[in-house]
Parts: structure tokens; sequence; C-alpha cells
């Protein structure tokens, strides 16, 4: 049997009996209606929802990882052709003319 | 004055109060019939007055939180009680394994163990030195239930609420405390 110990020190007026009731009732109530409105009502489920769609969207929207990016960016700049007929290749629509290939310059003057 | 107090503000029946929780009246009509026997059950328990009222705070939260479960057709009491006991024995286990980090921690020779002061705090209260001789033989049982019944009077179906045993149990702890009592304040009536 576990020791049970005095208890005559505690107070036992009606007054404190009313406050400690009235200190408990007021913690429940705080604690309660916040649980309860979230678990039970048909308000608290739509916010939960709400709060769970709104958390989604915002993961989603996230722009991808500085990381990511650099790698892209370095892929790109590797597989770019450095020389000027690739680059003119590349560049337009249709293929170039092989005489601006050949004699860049007579092709760009006027 | 007993658990039942509170009844005079309210002569709704336990369960009725409960079913109305979400009336903020009703469940404060509630803790103010079961907040005196919890918080001195709690005491006898934990050996603090400040413990036991934070543990009848976490009994009324976990009332509240689990009413639905309640069945209406059983006495609210015991339910409530038992909420309490368990919840102080998580307590009293919880501080007695941070006591013994502590002692590894701090590597102190011995354990500063609080010791139960029924006799000297009842005798006090009866005003006899004689009370006190014959307190130090009762169990801590015959003890609690003494105190609780003539010290605080509740009755005997509290009680046994309470403590979670049997009326006729508690009945017989007070028989055999007064015995004790009567025995040790006139020795001579054997005589």
């Amino acid at each position: 049997m576990t020791d049970l110990f005095d208890t005559t020190a505690i107070q036992d007026d009606p007054e404190h009996w009313d406050t400690l009731a009235a200190r408990i009732t007021s913690h429940v109530a705080q604690r309660g209606s916040t649980l309860d409105w979230l678990a039970h009502s048909r308000a608290g489920f739509f916010a939960a929802c709400f709060a769970v769609a709104a958390s989604l969207a915002f993961l989603m929207s996230v722009p991808r990882p500085p990381s990511t990016l650099n790698a892209s960016v370095a892929w790109t700049t590797a597989l770019t052709p450095a020389d000027d007929v690739a680059k003119a290749m590349l560049e337009r629509q249709a293929p170039p003319a092989i005489e601006s290939l050949l004699f860049p310059q007579r092709s760009e003057a006027p | 004055m007993g658990v039942t107090d509170g009844r005079r503000h309210d002569e709704r029946t336990d369960a009725e109060l409960l079913a109305a929780r979400g009336d903020g009246d009703a469940f404060a009509a509630l803790v103010r019939r079961y907040v005196r026997g919890g918080t001195l059950l709690a005491a006898q328990l934990l050996g603090d007055a400040d413990d036991a009222e934070d543990v009848v705070q976490d009994a009324f939260t976990v009332v509240h939180r689990n009413a639905r479960r309640f069945d209406a057709e059983r006495p609210f009491g015991p339910w409530f009680f038992a909420i309490v006991r368990r919840l102080a024995s998580n307590r009293r286990a919880r501080d007695l394994r941070r006591r013994r980090l502590l002692l590894r921690w701090t590597h102190s020779g011995s354990a500063p163990v609080a010791v139960p002061a029924h006799e000297d705090a009842i005798a006090a209260r009866l005003d006899a030195a004689a009370a006190r001789d014959a307190m130090r033989v009762l169990s801590p049982m015959q003890r609690a239930c003494f105190e609780l019944a003539v010290v605080r009077g509740f009755s005997t179906e509290e009680i046994a609420a309470m403590h979670g045993i049997s009326e006729s149990t508690v009945r017989q702890h007070v028989f055999r405390a007064r015995a004790a009592l009567r025995d040790a304040l006139d020795p001579d009536q054997h005589t």
C-alpha cells in the first residue's frame, strides 16, 4: 500500500473551493473550446481542410531550390556550342545561307 | 460538508450536468460538486496541495474531453475519482523518477523522502497528546479514512468512491481507527 499523506494543512472553507472550482472551470473551458471546435463543429472541419489546402498550395508554389537551378544553368552552358557557325544555326529558325557562313563580313555589310 | 456540497447550486444529477457540459454553468456546477473531494484525495495521495490542485484540474480536463464515453447509467463519482487516482499515481511515479535522477547527478547520500504527517496534524486538531500515540498504530488507509470521515465529514459512500474501496471496508477502517483512539484516550475503560 502506498503512503497516504496528511491533508489537514489544506484550507477547507467554501470560498477556497469556489475559487479553485472557478479557476478549473475557466481552464477547462479555455482548452476544451478550441479542441471541441476543431474536432466537432462543421466550421472547424472546413477550417482544418482549408489549412491543409493552403499548406499544400504554399509548398507547391515555393520555387525550386537554388542548387537545382544552378545545375540546370551549368548543363545549358555546357551544351551550348561555342563556335560562330553552330551559334548561327542555333539562333535562327531557318538554316543560314552558306554565303553568310563563309563570308560573315560581306553578309553583314549594307 | 461532503463531496456533494455543490448540489445546493444545481439540482440536476451528475450525468445531466455532464451531458450539458456545453453549457458553462452545468460544467461549473459539476466542478464545484467534486473539487473538494478530488483535491483532498489527491492531496492524500501526493502530500502536496499545489500538486493536488494540478491533478484535479487535469482530471476535470480529462472528464470534459471524454464526456461522451461516460456511461450515464453508472455513478459519476467513482469514475472521476479513478481518474484522479490514476493521474496522481502517474505524477508520483514521475516525481520519484526525477528525484532518483537528481540524486544520481548530485551523488547525494540519501533521498529527501516525504514522511506522512498524519499523526501530528490530526492529533493537533483533536488537541489530545494521547491521540498522537494512538494514530501511530493505525495503518495509512485507516488514518486516511478516519480523517476524511471524522475531520472532513465525508460520508462512507463518498470515501469508498474516492479511494476505490467498498463501503464496508471504509466502515471497518473508521471503526478500527475509532477503537484504537478510544483505547488510547481512555485506557481505563476496559479495566
